[in-house]
């Protein structure tokens, strides 16, 4: 069981925000990081920094150990192999990896689903690679509570298809099983956007036998400017390179170079060695505490956080009425108050969360709104701070109410 | 950030904004949309012998961006037109005191950037005027 006594291993959750003590609710955005990660970190630049791979000295030796074991702890934290671990900044870097290399393998005129509340990083990238490469875009619809029409998708022609796990806006956790399986009988191929799942939901990407699961590294309790994509071996073995340079190669001649066809492959130039390293130490951390137990743990102070907000009156909460079905946030409008406003008087009470429209715009739209504000959880967050968030809603409705629209 | 809306200034904009509304009979219009949040504001204004006749706004937006335009519109009904290029970002802030944070500030500048684009216009038109 997890216990508030957590709250000691985050060194940031101790902090004031003016006054008031801070109450982070917004890890849909990033997540903060134990005191481990940041040591690791620290570790890796105090005690063993030098470049990768092509040094024969003791630093460089001790960091591509560390590197590569980075690599190793990462990929069997998801049940995968290194050599099918590819290293990105983010989520975004990975849909834009595969939207220009994986998608020229594609037959002109095949086409590529997307769903309608995509996060823009994967929507932009594949609307963009479609028209260079003259391929057909496609969404699937979704109803008024973002719910897929699973059979739109099984009645609809595709070569491909890209699809959140979890909504970053709505906090759907969509059926990606039942999706990888309309798409296996159309020998089409499966991309996912792990980006709000990771660190939400147990996953063996191997079991799940998707073809491509990507995320970013700080929102699991790692650092910024490192996350991952995994990418299935035959695919990987046939896929044109991305970014191009050191690293990469086998041989390179004036004319004409060859590539590894692996996740090396995709390592051009100086990686973030010390972020892999320290992603590596999230994940071992993620691993003691169980993600089976954090699942559970934000689970059910998620449900109490949407029970709390339900009964707040003017509180109008967008995604899925099931529950069960919600994992790690929720996005809500409380009437006549706009989301900036509320997010700027819940700061004045300590209390960070997210407004605008988290780069979900489409789905904005179609829900027919500007705006919205978002409290996003993790391990580290408890019913109490949900009653904090609560107490400063209330007080935003006593402010603002029913003026501003 | 709390102390912003104990402000009453804003508050008494926010509950009771002036100049608020679109204009059907407006001599020009012009719409600004805040990149960051997607904030709307519209203005619209009658021009009358080199004059800002009446000036009226209206919008989708947060609580700065609203009472900001009301504020700021409120000072410049009936001015000469050659002063709206006049009305600097410090003046717009000075409304708020030191309670802006500098995203927020973004917020209570979208009515100068209308004003900014409503003068372009009025400039763009004159000159079609004299050619």
């Amino acid at each position: 069981m997890i216990t508030k006594s957590i709250k000691k291993d985050f060194p940031i959750l101790s902090r004031k925000v003016g006054k008031k003590q801070l109450v982070y609710l917004d890890n849909s955005a990033t997540t903060q990081s134990p005191k481990v990660v940041i040591d690791s970190l620290t570790d890796f630049y105090t005690n063993h920094r030098a470049n990768v791979h092509r040094g024969i000295h003791m630093l460089s030796e001790e960091s591509t150990v560390m590197y590569e074991q980075s690599r190793k702890t990462i990929a069997h934290f998801f049940g995968v192999t290194p050599s099918e671990m590819v290293f990105v900044r983010n989520t975004t870097e990975a849909s834009n990896l595969v939207a220009f290399t994986f998608l020229q393998t594609l037959k002109k005129g095949s086409t590529v689903m997307i769903s309608e509340f995509e996060h823009h990083s994967n929507l932009i990238p594949w609307q963009i690679a479609c028209k260079q490469l003259k391929l057909n875009f496609k969404t699937a619809p979704v109803n008024s509570e973002g719910e897929l029409d699973l059979n739109f998708i099984k009645n609809s022609d595709f070569s491909f298809i890209a699809i959140n796990h979890i909504s970053n806006f709505l906090g759907n956790i969509n059926p990606v099983h039942k999706i990888i399986e309309i798409a296996k009988e159309k020998k089409a191929y499966v991309y996912i956007d792990g980006a709000q799942a990771v660190a939400r939901v147990p996953l063996n990407f191997k079991k799940l036998d998707c073809d491509f699961y990507s995320f970013s590294g700080h929102k699991i309790y790692g650092p910024f400017g490192i996350g991952g994509l995994y990418v299935k071996k035959q695919i990987l073995e046939s896929m044109p390179p991305f970014m191009t340079g050191g690293g990469m190669i086998v041989d390179v001649g004036i004319k004409k170079s060859s590539f590894l066809k692996d996740s090396e492959g995709y390592d051009a130039g100086t990686p973030n060695v010390g972020g892999s390293i320290a992603l590596a130490s999230a994940l071992d951390y993620v691993t003691q505490v169980g993600i089976k137990e954090i699942a559970k743990h934000e689970h059910a102070v998620l449900t109490y956080m949407y029970e709390s907000l339900l009964k707040v009156s003017g509180v109008e909460i967008y995604g899925t009425k099931k529950v069960s079905n919600r994992a790690g946030l929720v996005s809500f409008n409380l009437k006549g108050v706009h989301s900036h406003d509320l997010a700027s008087i819940l700061d004045g009470e300590g209390i960070a969360i997210r407004s605008g429209t988290h780069c979900v715009i489409p789905m904005h739209k179609k829900l027919n709104i500007s705006s919205s504000a978002r409290a996003s959880l993790a391990l580290y967050n408890f019913k109490e701070d949900v009653d904090v968030l609560i107490e400063g809603v209330k007080k935003s409705k006593k402010i603002l109410g029913g003026y501003n629209v | 950030m709390s102390d912003l809306y104990a402000r009453e200034n804003m508050l008494d904009h926010i509950k009771n904004p002036r100049n608020r509304g679109k204009m059907v009979n407006a001599d020009i219009k012009t719409k600004v949309v805040n990149r960051h949040c997607g904030d709307i504001l519209s203005l619209y204004a009658n021009i009358e012998a080199g004059k800002i006749k009446k000036i009226t706004f209206d919008g989708d937006g947060c609580a700065v961006a609203m009472s900001s335009a009301s504020m700021i519109l409120e000072d410049i009904q009936g001015i000469d037109l050659k002063n709206l290029s006049k009305v600097t970002k410090k003046q717009v802030l000075k409304n708020f005191g030191q309670d802006l944070t500098p995203s927020r500030q973004n917020c209570a500048l979208l009515v100068l950037e209308g004003l900014q684009q409503l003068n372009k216009k009025l400039n763009k038109n004159a000159k079609k005027d004299e050619e």
